[in-house]
C-alpha cells in the first residue's frame, strides 16, 4: 500500500489524531495567554486580574474545542440545532442527573475544589477524594468516604482551608485582675516572635477584649502558614501558658466574689 | 574530641569526632556516627533537633558553605525585605542603597549539595491569603541577632518609572535568582537586585547576574545568579 493510499483509506483516524492535536495546542496555548494576561500593566484589582487571568483560559480552550471538533469533520451548526432538540428532550426527563453533571461541570471549570484540598461542605469536614462529573467523595476525618451530589455541594457553602496559603489563629486569654496587662501583652509578642511559624507578616494583634467576671479577657490575632494551622496553635497555646506563668502573670479559674451580709438581730 | 569552629570558616571539615559550627542563635553539630555515616543536628538552648544523617566515609571532608536563604519547615519562592525605613522616590527618581538578607547553611559532600540548614527562618505573607505568596522575612529584628557571617549584603536599585510619587516599604526578591559570592573576608555578598515601580500597586522586581559588591571583593562564587522577575500587586 502507498502511502497515498495509505493516507485515503485512513482519513477519518487522520482527522481525529489532527483534532486531537489541535486541542492539546489551544489546551497549552491557553497556559501561554493566561500567563501573558497576569503580566499585563494594567491597573485593576489583582482579583480582577486572576479573573480575567482564567476567563481567558477557559476562552482559549472552547475556541480549540470548536476548532478540534471542526477538523473531525463534525458540523457545527448542525451540532447546535441537535444539541437544541436533546437538550430539550433530555432535560426534561433527567432533570436531577442533568443538575448534577451542570454543577459537576461548574465545579470543575471554576475549580472552587479540587482533590486533595480540606473543606468542610455541607457541615461536613474532611478531604477531597476526588471531583467526578456527578458526584464528589470526601474524606472525613474520621476516615469514612462521603459522596455527595454535585447540586448539593454547589448548593452548600464551601469553606475551603487549602485554597489559601495562610489562615489566621483566635486565640482569647484571660489574665487576672491582678496581673500587669502590659506586661502580659510583652510577654505573648515574645513567644508570637520566637515562633518560626507565626508570619510577621500580617503582624500579630493583641487586644484588650474585654473585662470579664472573672479576668481580662486579652484577644490574640496571628497568621500562620495554613497547612501548619493546628500544628502551630496547639504549640502557641502551651508556649503562652508557659511563657505567662513563668512571669507570674496569672491564668485565673473562673471565680465569683460572694459577699456575707451578718443579719442584724434586731430584725431576728 | 569537640572542636568548636567559628561560622565564619565557610569550607571543608574533617568529621573524625563531633565537630560544633557557631551559628549564631544556633550551633550546628555533625557528628561521627559509623565509618560511613555523620549524624547532622541543630543544638540551642541546650535542646538537640536532628536533621538526619549523611553519607560521609572517614577521610571525605564535609563542605560547609553559605546558601542563599530558602525555605525551613515552608516552602517558598520570595524573599521579602522589609526595610527599616519607608523610602518615598519622585517620578523618574532611582534609588541604590545596600540592604542585608538572612543566609541558611549548605552542607555538601564531594560537590554534591546534601542538606540545608535555615538559621532563622521566619515568614510573611505577601498579598491577601488566598492570592497571595508566602515569603522568608528579612527584617532588622531578624538581622541584628545574626552573625555577619550569616548575613549577606544586597544592593537594590529602585527606580520610578510612574507618573507619581511613590512610597517603598518592602521589597519581595525570587529566590531562584538569588546568586551568592564570598569575599575574600569570607562575608558572604548576593547578587544584585533591581525595582522598576509603575505605581503603588504595580513593581517588577528582578534579580540581576552581577553581585552586590565590587569585583575585587569577591573571591569564590558559591551559587550562580540568575536573572528572575516577580511583581508586586499588592502594595509597597
Amino acid at each position: 500500500m502507498s502511502i497515498y493510499e495509505w493516507i485515503v483509506v485512513n482519513a477519518y483516524l487522520i482527522k481525529y489524531i489532527a483534532a486531537v492535536v489541535a486541542f492539546v495546542v489551544f489546551y497549552y496555548l491557553s497556559k501561554i495567554v493566561a500567563k501573558q494576561v497576569s503580566r499585563l500593566k494594567i491597573e485593576a484589582k489583582p482579583e480582577t486580574i486572576h479573573n480575567i487571568e482564567r476567563a481567558t483560559r477557559i476562552a482559549v480552550i472552547f475556541v480549540g474545542i470548536l476548532v478540534a471538533l471542526s477538523i473531525a469533520g463534525v458540523d457545527l451548526g448542525g451540532l447546535i440545532v441537535a444539541a437544541g432538540f436533546a437538550g430539550l428532550v433530555v432535560g426534561l426527563a433527567a432533570q436531577q442527573t442533568l443538575s448534577n453533571l451542570f454543577a459537576g461541570l461548574v465545579l470543575l471549570i471554576e475549580g472552587r475544589i479540587k482533590v486533595g484540598d480540606a473543606v468542610k461542605i455541607n457541615n461536613e469536614w474532611g478531604m477531597v477524594e476526588s471531583v467526578g462529573i456527578m458526584s464528589t467523595q470526601i474524606r472525613l476525618w474520621s476516615g469514612e468516604i462521603l459522596t455527595l451530589p454535585n447540586s448539593t455541594i454547589l448548593a452548600s457553602p464551601i469553606y475551603n482551608y487549602s485554597r489559601s496559603v495562610a489562615r489566621r489563629v483566635d486565640i482569647k486569654i484571660g489574665i487576672s485582675y491582678r496581673s500587669d496587662i502590659d506586661k502580659a501583652i510583652e510577654v505573648i509578642k515574645t513567644v508570637l516572635w520566637n515562633n518560626e511559624l507565626v508570619l510577621a507578616e500580617p503582624e500579630p494583634v493583641i487586644i484588650v477584649d474585654s473585662l470579664a467576671e472573672s479576668s481580662v479577657d486579652l484577644k490574640i490575632l496571628f497568621w500562620v502558614p495554613a497547612q501548619e494551622f493546628w500544628t502551630v496553635r496547639k504549640v502557641v497555646i502551651r508556649d503562652l501558658k508557659k511563657a505567662l506563668e513563668s512571669v507570674g502573670i496569672e491564668i485565673p479559674l473562673p471565680q465569683r466574689v460572694v459577699w456575707l451580709r451578718e443579719v442584724s438581730k434586731a430584725t431576728t | 574530641m569537640i572542636a568548636m569552629a567559628k561560622c565564619v570558616e565557610y569550607g571543608e571539615h574533617e568529621v573524625d569526632g563531633e565537630i560544633s559550627i557557631d551559628l549564631g542563635p544556633i550551633s550546628l553539630v555533625i557528628a561521627r556516627e559509623s565509618p560511613d555515616l555523620v549524624k547532622v543536628f541543630t543544638r540551642a538552648n541546650g535542646q538537640e533537633s536532628s536533621l538526619g544523617s549523611i553519607n560521609v566515609p572517614i577521610g571525605k571532608p564535609v563542605e560547609i558553605l553559605p546558601h542563599p536563604p530558602a525555605g525551613g519547615r515552608v516552602k517558598v519562592d520570595h524573599i521579602m525585605i522589609k526595610l527599616s525605613e519607608d523610602i518615598s522616590i519622585p517620578p523618574g527618581g532611582s534609588v541604590t542603597f545596600i540592604q542585608y538578607i538572612p543566609i541558611d547553611i549548605a552542607i555538601n559532600v564531594g560537590g554534591s549539595f546534601l542538606r540545608l540548614v535555615p538559621v532563622r527562618a521566619k515568614y510573611a505573607l505577601y498579598g491577601p491569603p488566598d492570592l497571595g505568596t508566602l515569603c522568608r522575612y528579612s527584617s532588622n529584628i531578624i538581622l541584628k541577632d545574626l552573625p555577619d557571617c550569616l548575613k549577606a549584603q544586597i544592593k537594590i536599585q529602585i527606580a520610578n518609572t510612574g507618573s507619581e510619587v511613590t512610597q517603598v516599604s518592602r521589597v519581595v526578591l525570587p529566590l531562584k535568582g538569588i546568586g551568592l559570592y564570598l569575599s575574600s573576608t569570607n562575608q558572604p555578598i548576593a547578587s544584585s537586585a533591581s525595582m522598576k515601580v509603575l505605581n503603588q500597586t504595580y513593581a517588577e522586581v528582578t534579580t540581576e547576574s552581577t553581585p552586590s559588591a565590587e569585583a575585587d571583593r569577591i573571591s569564590k562564587r558559591v551559587v550562580e545568579p540568575k536573572t528572575s522577575t516577580y511583581i508586586m500587586r499588592y502594595g509597597l
